[in-house]
């Protein structure tokens, strides 16, 4: 866990600079004008031109596993998922690579397996294990996120 | 080796006596307390299937105990050395 | 690694089993390290109104995990990609820790910089600035911009503080464009506030559809139960009506993609195959239901004049004074589509007043609706055949009208974000009234709800212009008086005069006639439609606007002065979820620096006012009451002196210091060892938060709308309740006597609301006996027509433009963009559009483009595909993003009756830049 947010910190600090330049203005009672403050540093009445979107996290092995951000906080996806959705009835497309696990162990860079975890219906049977994904977790996305390549706007200091 | 997880129900005021005993059962430790469910995760660890199950009997005839099922199961070599991780084979969220 | 460094195999191998097993048995899985010092306790996720309950892990003062709550019945331990983000979004960088005013020379100036102050002197200039404008405008001239986000007691204060302290009813929350279509829908049918049904019928249906509610983002934990349900159940059907195919469609059995504002005449034509299939309850509708409509006339609820409009922007607001009909409209309304109908917009102050008409008559109006009438004019895909179109709009009306199947209606935003919002909500209580599938296990039509407390406290507070606690509104005499019994407060305290909704609070802006305003726990200038106008009365008119907040809003900037406030677990707080959940949770962490709570920051203000500044006669524009000089609040000093006030009295000691609430202590053993901070910097040995909880429920005990006491929500085996709480025994189904002890024994059904339940007879033109009849107990069938929205796509500004949120942000961003894997999952606000439309426009995905209005026009990156696939024809541009201030772009008209706004659509043209 600590190595983990020590990853997150340093991400963190590298991009935090400014914002702790701004910070310290605040803090030293001179003024800042409102076009310094919140997530986009312009005038209200300024028409932004928003960057690009990057693109999106490479393949499935590319990247290594990311740290989670707290003990229980759903991995984020360390590769682009748009070739896989979407998730409909007749298909998962997340389901054919990240398998449930059998307790096998499994070889580096091959997919994370699904945790028991998800095999277990918390809502009407929450004293056995399946063998395959609950329904209510079907819908992988809904709380698994995919990694980007967007610099934070802010730094965020949870886990310091 | 057979690692068994095993899920105690146990009386919701006796939580932490029922530990101590569990804990004083040969091969078992006591990893969680769930206070508001009254449930205890202990692991239990035994040579042999059969001592498994002796042990799991032991476990639910102990005073303050309402019920003691197996919930997780592993077996496992300990003769190799201790840089195999299991890591990946780490069960979470 | 670390941990395996650390443990022997052996041991890693037991944690790991005790883990596993413990995550089989439903016990939440920190590792036992992780556990030492950690304290755990139940809370209420921060965002969405699904109200999902979750776990909260702190250590040393800090929030260091959550976790879904196995024990909630709402998740089931499962939480969204926003609600694992509740640890982390107390942790951006840039939480406002001081206040901040805008100054020159040691001075407040309105066109100055911020500088960091004390609270002192913030407060100092608020009540200078307050009294200024008090003194010259009155009541009228202040006011304060709430929240659905509000806790329950912060809602509560502000009312009090507001209504009865200052005499205006100038407050109106955010959930005003969120859900008041969903009020007035429920009080013109059934007289009284929020579902039947419950949460529960996700399970007990068999059939859901969904109008204008992706689920799949907007509410993803239920939509984990729906999808739970129906991957089991092959006989399940999820049908996704909507305007573009979205992540709902991804599950759902049909699609049916509809033209923006044809809902209308869609859940028409499901009435009339209803009628003509002989699938009326009849039992159920001559027992327990009448029928009735309204006028047509109503307008589109925004300003009579265009004295403020922009010169692009005055053909469109001329609708609001006179219609001329389109062809589907004279058809859907009954009249010669061959003759031209201009019609004077009549009705536009009283779009709500509504009569009874016979079932004949009901049948009559509903004639035009044929499948061919309108599957032409509702197929909103052009590259859908019209055949297959109609064989779904066949089926659908086939759900609702099979005796064997039961039915759950969902939507939020498509339906109350709509000009006819009030009357598309009072149609699907049609469908499901007329079957006598409501208000059952598995049966009802179910307004879900936008944010963590719209109901909880926007609703059931009653922090509109209009309402006063408990579904009470300041317009009803004995309403006022029992409020003023309650309060301890002089007869004719409270103005009988509805205030400005949030967007006529802007309006007033604008205008001059507000010139104070005090926002709290929301972000209104990001938020309103056609904000070039109220970003412009914000800075250059003579005003003084505060802004509460944890972040630096865009309202901040536009802002004279910012406070800084705790955030959600650095508080003591209650929420109400859209299945009329109350959930209560304790302080957990104390908030950073000088942040203090919202019930901090008006009981502070409230020692500044003494009751010889606030109770004389005062000057209200336009009132008129039985019992009020015209245009005037009498001076009721001289009665506060029998209730044993002096004029010096300050309005903390009347509406909060009372004697009843010093009696709540503070320490409480219902903290159990947790702080709390608005006591601390108060100075106080009272519980402000559970005083003020204590006195609230009185309101609605007695009155259906009961809650338990505030000690009961913090049991370890409580995780909410519904509400009514009757002898400790919460209520699923509301109206339903087997499941709802108000409902009158014998009944079977009692549609006990109260209000509007005395109405005159007529037919579909009007009324013609001026006699009422009363309705006790019985809901209303309405017949609502199809009617255009006020703006359509043209030759120039050729396409719809949708808006919304998305699954990765919550609302305006101010919270969800400061975390780090939410912001990266979603960096940017897009514009979604079909291929062939960005083609015809020489664009590819990521090229930037002006997307224009006749309000105005911002620039933002083209997405195609993706997660919202729009027919042609259409765009969507979610809202969250302040750097995509998309909101400069659309139509602040609203729903004449509910005043929300339709942020739905829109005409728009779209080019490169």
């Amino acid at each position: 866990m600590r190595g983990q947010n020590l990853q997150i910190l340093v991400l963190v600090l590298a991009l935090l600079v400014p914002v702790a330049y701004l910070a310290a203005v605040a803090a030293s009672s001179s003024s800042t004008p409102d076009t310094e403050i919140g997530l986009s540093k312009v005038s209200v009445f300024e028409v932004r031109s928003p960057d690009p979107v990057p693109a999106a996290a490479g393949d499935p092995g590319d990247q290594p596993v990311l740290p989670r951000f707290f003990d229980g906080s759903p991995p984020v996806i360390p590769h682009g998922i748009g070739d896989f959705l979407p998730i409909t009835r007749r298909e998962n497309t997340c389901l054919d690579c990240h398998e449930p696990t059998t307790g096998a162990e499994k070889e580096e860079g091959e997919p994370t397996a699904i945790p028991r975890s998800h095999l277990t219906d918390l809502r009407n049977a929450p004293d056995t294990v399946g063998d395959q994904v609950v329904g209510a977790r079907y819908i992988c996305i809904s709380c698994h996120v995919p990694v980007g390549a967007a610099p934070p706007l802010v730094g965020n200091r949870f886990g310091q | 080796m057979h690692f068994s997880g095993i899920l105690v129900t146990a009386h919701r005021q006796k939580l932490a006596d029922t530990a101590r005993r569990l804990e004083a059962v040969e091969g078992v430790e006591v990893h969680y307390l769930d206070a508001e469910g009254g449930r205890i995760i202990a692991v239990l660890e035994t040579e042999t299937l059969e001592e498994q199950q002796e042990g799991l009997r032991c476990l639910q005839r102990l005073p303050g105990v309402l019920a003691a099922a197996l919930a997780e199961h592993r077996i496992e070599e300990l003769e190799l050395d201790g840089t195999n991780s299991a890591e990946e084979n780490k069960v979470d969220e | 690694m670390n941990k395996i460094s650390r443990l022997s195999r052996r041991d890693f191998i037991k944690a790991s089993v005790a883990a596993a097993a413990a995550a089989t048995a439903g016990l939440p899985v920190a590792t036992y390290g992780q556990q030492d010092g950690w304290r755990w306790d139940k809370g209420v996720c921060r965002f969405c109104g699904v109200g999902c309950g979750i776990r909260i892990a702190t250590h040393e003062g800090r929030v260091v995990a959550v976790q879904g709550d196995r024990e909630n019945p709402v998740n089931r331990g499962l939480l969204c990609v926003k609600g694992y983000a509740n640890a982390q979004i107390l942790y951006g960088e840039d939480r406002l820790t001081q206040p901040l005013m805008r100054m020159k020379d040691g001075k407040f100036a309105k066109d100055g910089d911020f500088v960091p102050v004390s609270w002192e002197r913030a407060f100092d200039e608020m009540e200078r600035q307050f009294k200024r404008v008090y003194g010259e405008l009155g009541p009228t001239g202040v006011g304060i911009m709430g929240s659905g986000q509000y806790t329950v007691q912060e809602g509560y204060a502000a009312v009090k503080l507001l209504k009865a302290g200052w005499r205006s009813n100038n407050i109106d929350p955010n959930a005003r464009h969120c859900m008041a279509s969903a009020v007035a829908g429920f009080i013109q049918t059934f007289g009284i506030d929020e579902p039947a049904g419950c949460y529960d019928d996700i399970e007990l249906t068999d059939t859901v559809v969904l109008w204008g509610a992706n689920m799949a983002e907007m509410h993803p934990m239920l939509w984990a139960r729906v999808t739970d349900k129906r991957l089991a159940d092959p006989d399940y059907r999820v049908v996704n009506l909507t305007t573009f195919r979205n992540r709902s469609s991804d599950l759902a059995d049909q699609e049916i993609v509809f033209k923006p504002q044809t809902d209308l005449a869609i859940l028409n034509y499901i009435a009339r195959e209803i009628v003509a299939e002989g699938a009326v309850d009849k039992e159920f509708v001559d027992s327990h239901c009448v029928f009735a409509t309204g006028p047509y006339d109503i307008g589109f609820g925004m300003r009579s004049t265009d004295a403020y409009a922009f010169e692009g922007e005055k053909p469109i607001q001329g609708r609001e004074r006179m219609v001329t009909l389109s062809r589907e409209e004279a058809i859907a309304q009954g009249k010669d589509p061959s003759r031209t109908h201009r019609v004077p917009q009549a009705n536009t102050a009283t779009a709500g007043k509504h009569w009874l008409i016979g079932f004949e008559d009901f049948k009559k109006a509903l004639e035009p609706y044929t499948l061919e009438f309108v599957a032409e004019l509702s197929k909103g895909d052009p590259d859908e055949p019209l055949e297959e179109y109609k064989a779904k709009l066949r089926q659908l009306a086939d759900y609702y009208a099979n005796r064997e199947r039961k039915v759950v209606s969902f939507w939020t935003m498509g339906f109350n974000q709509h000009t006819r919002g009030t009357w598309v909500n009072e149609q699907a209580y049609m469908v499901h009234l007329l079957t006598g599938k409501q208000a059952k296990p598995g049966n009802g039509a179910f307004s879900l709800t936008g944010q963590p407390s719209a109901c909880g406290t926007a609703r059931e507070v009653g922090t509109f212009a209009h309402r006063l606690p408990a579904d009470m509104v300041v317009a009803n005499p004995k309403h006022r008086e029992r409020c003023e019994g309650v309060w301890k407060l002089p007869a004719k305290t409270l103005n009988p005069k509805v205030g400005s909704h949030i967007t006529k609070m802007m309006r007033d802006l604008e205008d001059g006639s507000l010139k104070w305003l005090w926002v709290q726990v929301t972000n209104p200038f990001q938020a309103t439609a056609n904000a070039n106008h109220w970003i412009e009365a914000a800075r250059e008119k003579d005003n003084f606007i505060v802004v509460s907040d944890v972040y630096p809003t865009l309202s901040c900037k536009v802002a004279d002065l910012i406070l800084p406030s705790a955030m959600i677990f650095e508080k003591w707080g209650a929420y109400g979820n859209s299945e009329r959940r109350t959930q209560v949770w304790r302080e957990q962490v104390p908030p950073p620096g000088d942040a203090r709570s919202d019930v901090w920051q008006i009981l502070e203000f409230s020692k500044r006012f003494n009751l010889e500044e606030v109770w004389g006669r005062r000057q209200i524009p336009g009132l008129a009451a039985a019992g009020f000089e015209d245009g005037y609040l009498p001076d009721v000093l001289a009665e506060a002196k029998k209730l044993g006030y002096s004029p010096e009295t300050s309005l903390y000691e009347v509406l909060f210091d009372t004697p009843a609430s010093r009696k709540v202590a503070w320490p409480d053993p219902v903290a159990r060892g947790h702080e709390n901070h608005t006591v601390e910097y108060g100075g106080l040995d009272w519980f402000p938060e559970k005083a003020l909880f204590q006195e609230y429920v009185v309101f609605g005990r007695g009155h259906a709308h009961d809650l338990a006491d505030f000690d009961t929500y913090l049991r370890d085996d409580i995780r909410g309740l519904r509400w009514p709480v009757v002898d400790g025994k919460e209520t699923r189904w509301r109206f339903n006597e087997q499941y709802d002890s108000y409902a009158k024994k014998g009944s079977g059904f009692d549609f006990y609301g109260p209000a509007m339940k005395s109405l005159p007879r007529g037919n579909l033109s009007g009324v013609t006996e001026s006699e009422t009849t009363s309705l006790a107990g019985r809901a209303k069938i309405f017949f609502r027509p199809y009617a255009a929205p006020p703006e359509s796509p043209d030759e120039v500004y050729d396409l719809w433009l949708c808006t919304g949120r998305v699954i990765e942000h919550w609302h305006s961003g101010s919270m969800t963009r400061r975390v780090p894997q939410l912001h990266q999952a979603m960096p940017t606000a897009q514009i979604f559009i079909h291929p062939r439309d960005a083609e015809a426009r020489s664009l590819a995905r990521n090229d930037l483009a002006w997307i224009e209005s006749r309000r105005g026009k911002i620039q933002a990156r083209i997405e195609i595909g993706g997660r919202d696939r729009v027919p042609r024809g259409l765009v969507f541009v979610p809202w969250f993003d302040e750097g995509v201030f998309i909101n400069k772009v659309t139509l602040d008209a609203t729903c004449p009756i509910s005043k929300q706004t339709d942020f739905k659509k829109c005409a728009v043209k779209i080019y490169k830049s």
